[in-house]
């Protein structure tokens, strides 16, 4: 549709827009398409020179099929078997991994690898569901040696690639409690192998078990890959999780979800907050490789307005979406553009907050705090980043006070503790990993599963 | 046996089997080193058909990336190119260059993402015209060959040429002004290839740069597996970190390979090293302690089949000597009671005594030489048949305090009649026992028989009884001279004597204590030998109380 046009004819732009939807509506019913909100901070924008705003950009993914009408999904499960895993950690993950196993069907695809100094595919990639031989492959898997989390990684998506098409949801399932030590074991490089991994639209999950994996390299790869990340701390938390992830797997209501939000000429990005994303001259585009049902993932993008008048409308952002329907692997195209009300009036602008969007800026904000602090504590500045921790949980504080928002003023309280056992113990290993973990779950949306 | 003998013994059987040791040992040492060659020659050759392969399939991807790079539409080179980057996980960025130390794509501007920067910084000497991009033909001729791939390489080989960006064009006509090449680019360490295009000499060059880590996260899935438990393949970096192995044990001492290939031209100063964990070398090492062993075994064989065909000839040398010895004193003592019964038979024959007393006199001496006569035959056949294993035993129950005081109240007069007074020692008890009773009187009697004969001097002797649990011990004692140290040990073997001359004042085969000995053996018993401090010996016969004869 044509930018141009719409901003002309606002109207016009919102009858083509009527006729889009019942377009759409022919080939799924309304509630199994994924619905886009277009919001900004503010009902009321400030108007006049140079002034920022957020723009917030939902993708309501349906609620999830019935049971037995999914799409199906190519799951591998990476298993680091190395010495340190000996024990119950190994046996957990075992069995989590079988439970898994247990709940795909007969059109689910299914592998598991196992590295420790070298790399060994214990079941390879096959459909059909559980069998009592892939259970007791599993169970035969026995702890030694190094950790090649690259190359299990990368043996996983061999797996993957051997049934690479449409018609799956690809999944890969880390599982690791150690440092990578053979092979590319720097977060950048498996950040990479992540975004290598994403352009085929295989997601990785990682799931940290206790406190001596590398959470940088692990929340790295699941970000650029877009796949869930976890911490665990001890074993026995490790079903749960994984028939956590599972579920999200299994319900994965759009695929290779690609927004493209086309701006107008007097409003220029910024920056994503959060998210991964690519800034062009006219807009930002996003990739995410899956929506789950029934869930909600936002954009929030920071933008300079100028050049508005005193009261007018305008569009300030169109978003476009396209993406597969999982189970028929229909492409399927949603627009949807946001408008903006200007005023000069002050009180009018002050009182039109949107908190929608600022709960979100802000626990966003918060997330990257929480980065920002462990980069500070990693150069050695405990200090300083306990006061970022602090100043993050104040300023969350304030604005949960001012709406009255328990789950806003939960978070700022939970963040002012770790700001206060970060001054008094230094950062812990378990405390970064706290921290990494939810900064990128909050980034990325992910519903904390307990 | 004479020394000379012994030397010579020496000299044939030693000597030869040392020189046969030695070569053996020489040439398994050279058999050793052998194999140790041929072991580093198969892994070489193993690694480098690794090295191969990979090299292999670097090479075609360049060519298929190159083809594809040339392919591009020339009007609209970038979006062809960032549509392929965003798609291609093969590809981590592109870029255009105007030949005039400006690049075109990716500009430097606001939206630069962190990637494009570095990537900027990166290949600064390049863009900057610092370091030429290489003149380099293309290289039409490359043909792929894919019937040898396995699925993971073809795979990665679609990606190379994957270009649905774009319609296939027949560039190949084109190829003429077309200049290509590919640059292996190391900063910080780390290996990076850009591929570069150019249609002609003034055109703007064009390429990508290769995701290494897609690149290598696709070649170690076809890394091949290693069976042996031994040995580890590892590809290996620049920066001499191992990428991938495989194998089952940690790598130890990265720097020191025990073989090690480069993958020359397609990753410069990339290899692939094979590691042992040390049991290879332990293996073949092994391999000669094994033979050396095998060897020793074999010089000792020989060596003892000497030292026992030695001893055995000495034995039987030892054992005609006392077969000599035994017939010479056996006639000797069958001899000397003929003379006396014939010297007196011839007396009497010629009926000139007419004394009574002496006719009596003479009649005694035949009887009693001819049962001296007839205990040495008995002797001596029992001692064949108990040798043989022919003697049968005949059990019965009897009650051996009444046995002794029986055999003392006959023999009593004989020790008598030698000057021995003999006692006997054992209470007043029912000692019931179950056992051969003539064989017990032959036992008794060798042993009273030795006592008069050899320990007369004495004056006394003690036949003692005891009882344990299963065994009767019964002790002949006597203050006789006791028997020479040196004998003691002997007096139990067949035919050995403590005087063995012809001229011995004693009289006897040898044969009594060994005729005993093994007679109290086969009964389930023994006979123990022990000196009497004060002088004197003691023979005590253990007598099993219920013997249960295996038939």
């Amino acid at each position: 549709m044509d930018k141009l046009n719409k901003s002309r004819i606002k109207f016009f732009g919102i009858i083509v827009f009527a006729l889009f939807f019942c377009f759409s509506y022919s080939h799924a019913s309304s509630d199994k398409k994924i619905k886009v909100v277009i919001e900004t901070d503010r009902y009321v924008l400030p108007a006049g020179d140079l002034k920022t705003a957020v723009i917030k950009i939902t993708l309501d993914a349906p609620l999830s099929y019935d049971s037995d009408k999914r799409p199906p999904v190519n799951l591998s499960i990476v298993m680091d078997r190395s010495g340190s895993m000996t024990g119950a950690k190994l046996d957990k993950a075992k069995k989590a991994a079988i439970e898994a196993l247990k709940r795909l069907g007969s059109n689910d695809v299914f592998s598991v690898v196992a590295y420790d100094t070298s790399v060994n595919t214990v079941i390879p990639a096959a459909m059909g569901g559980y069998t009592e031989y892939a259970e007791s492959k599993i169970r035969s898997i026995e702890a030694g040696g190094n950790t090649a989390l690259f190359g299990g990684v990368s043996q996983a998506a061999a797996e993957i690639r051997k049934n690479l098409n449409e018609r799956f949801i690809h999944r890969i399932i880390l599982l690791s409690d150690g440092l990578a030590n053979v092979g590319p074991n720097t977060p950048e490089d498996l950040g990479r192998l992540g975004t290598a991994l994403l352009k085929e639209s295989i997601s990785v999950t990682t799931i940290g078990v206790g406190t001596d994996y590398n959470e940088d390299l692990m929340t790295g790869l699941s970000q650029k890959s877009d796949g869930n990340t976890y911490f665990v701390e001890s074993a026995k938390d490790l079903p749960s999780i994984f028939s956590a992830e599972l579920g999200d797997a299994l319900s994965v209501a759009a695929k290779k979800v690609a927004v493209k939000i086309s701006l107008p000429e007097n409003v220029k990005p910024v920056s994503i907050i959060g998210r991964e994303g690519k800034l062009t001259d006219s807009g930002v585009e996003i990739f995410m490789n899956q929506l789950y049902a029934g869930q909600e993932k936002y954009i929030l993008l920071e933008v300079e307005i100028s050049g508005t008048k005193d009261n007018s409308n305008i569009d300030i952002a169109s978003a476009e979406v396209e993406y597969l329907e999982p189970l028929s692997n229909e492409k399927i195209k949603i627009r949807k553009t946001g408008q903006a009300y200007f005023s000069k009036n002050k009180d009018k602008v002050s009182a039109s907050e949107n908190i929608n969007v600022l709960r979100e800026y802000h626990l966003n904000i918060n997330a990257l705090a929480q980065e920002k602090a462990i980069s500070l504590s990693d150069k050695g500045k405990t200090k300083e980043a306990a006061k970022e921790l602090k100043s993050s949980a104040d300023n969350l504080m304030d604005f949960g006070r001012k709406y009255n928002d328990r789950e806003v003023m939960d978070e700022a309280l939970k963040l002012e503790q770790k700001a206060e056992s970060l001054e008094e113990d230094g950062m812990s290993k378990k405390l970064r990993k706290v921290l990494r973990t939810n900064s990128y779950q909050m980034k990325n949306q992910q519903t904390e599963k307990e | 046996m004479s020394k000379r003998k012994i030397i010579f013994y020496w000299i044939t059987i030693l000597v030869p089997a040392f020189i046969i040791g030695a070569c053996a040992v020489i040439l398994l040492s050279h058999e050793q080193d052998r194999r140790n060659m041929e072991a580093i020659q198969a892994l070489e050759s193993r690694a480098e058909s690794i090295a191969d392969s990979i090299g292999f399939t670097v090479e075609t991807l360049k060519d298929e990336l190159i083809r594809s790079l040339a392919a591009v539409d020339e009007n609209n080179i970038k979006n062809s190119l960032v549509n392929w980057k965003n798609k291609n996980p093969l590809i981590r960025n592109v870029f255009i260059w105007d030949r005039n130390e400006r690049l075109l794509f990716p500009e430097d501007s606001r939206l630069f993402s962190s990637e494009e920067r570095l990537f900027v910084k990166r290949y600064q000497a390049l863009f900057s015209k610092r370091i030429p991009f290489e003149k380099e033909k293309m290289d039409n001729a490359s043909q792929v060959k894919t019937s040898s791939e396995s699925s993971g390489k073809k795979e990665l080989l679609k990606l190379a040429s994957q270009r649905t960006f774009i319609q296939e064009r027949d560039y190949s006509k084109e190829s003429k002004n077309f200049s290509s090449g590919w640059i292996p680019w190391y900063m910080e360490n780390s290996l990076y290839l850009l591929g570069w295009v150019s249609r002609d000499k003034k055109a703007p060059v064009y390429g990508v740069e290769i995701e290494m880590v897609t690149l290598i996260s696709r070649l170690i899935t076809d890394f091949p597996l290693t069976t042996e438990n031994d040995m580890v393949f590892a590809l290996v970096d620049g920066k001499n970190q191992v990428i991938h192995q495989s194998g089952p044990f940690e790598i130890k001492d990265i720097d020191n390979p025990f073989v090690s290939v480069p993958l020359s031209g397609s990753l410069p100063l990339w290899k692939i090293s094979v590691y042992t964990d040390g049991s290879l070398s332990k293996q073949s090492s092994g391999f000669f302690y094994l033979s050396l062993i095998l060897v020793l075994i074999f010089l000792s064989s020989i060596i003892s089949g000497g030292v026992l065909i030695f001893k055995q000839a000495q034995k039987n040398y030892m054992e005609a000597m006392q077969k000599t010895s035994f017939v010479a004193s056996v006639s000797h003592e069958l001899k000397t009671p003929l003379t006396s019964i014939r010297m007196y038979s011839e007396l009497l024959s010629c009926q000139k005594v007419n004394d009574e007393k002496k006719l009596k006199k003479y009649a005694d001496v035949i009887k009693s030489e001819s049962e001296r006569l007839t205990r040495l035959v008995n002797n001596i056949l029992d001692f064949s048949s108990l040798e043989q294993g022919r003697k049968k035993y005949c059990l019965t129950e009897f009650d051996l305090g009444e046995f002794i005081k029986n055999f003392s109240s006959i023999h009593r007069q004989r020790f008598f009649d030698e000057g021995i007074e003999l006692y006997l020692d054992l209470a007043e008890d029912k000692y019931l026992v179950k056992t051969d009773r003539d064989c017990m009187e032959q036992v008794f009697l060798n042993l009273s028989d030795n006592i008069i004969k050899y320990a007369a001097e004495g004056k006394h002797a003690v036949i003692k009884l005891g009882a344990e649990k299963d065994f009767y011990n019964i002790s002949f004692i006597d203050r006789g001279p006791g028997i020479p140290h040196g004998h003691r040990k002997k007096i139990f073997e067949k035919f050995h004597r403590v005087d063995t001359s012809l001229t011995a004042e004693k009289s006897g085969s040898g044969l009594g204590l060994a005729i005993t000995a093994k007679i109290l053996k086969d009964l389930g018993g023994d006979l123990v030998f022990t000196p009497v401090k004060e002088g004197g010996s003691c023979f005590t016969v253990i007598i099993s109380k219920n013997v249960t004869m295996e038939e």
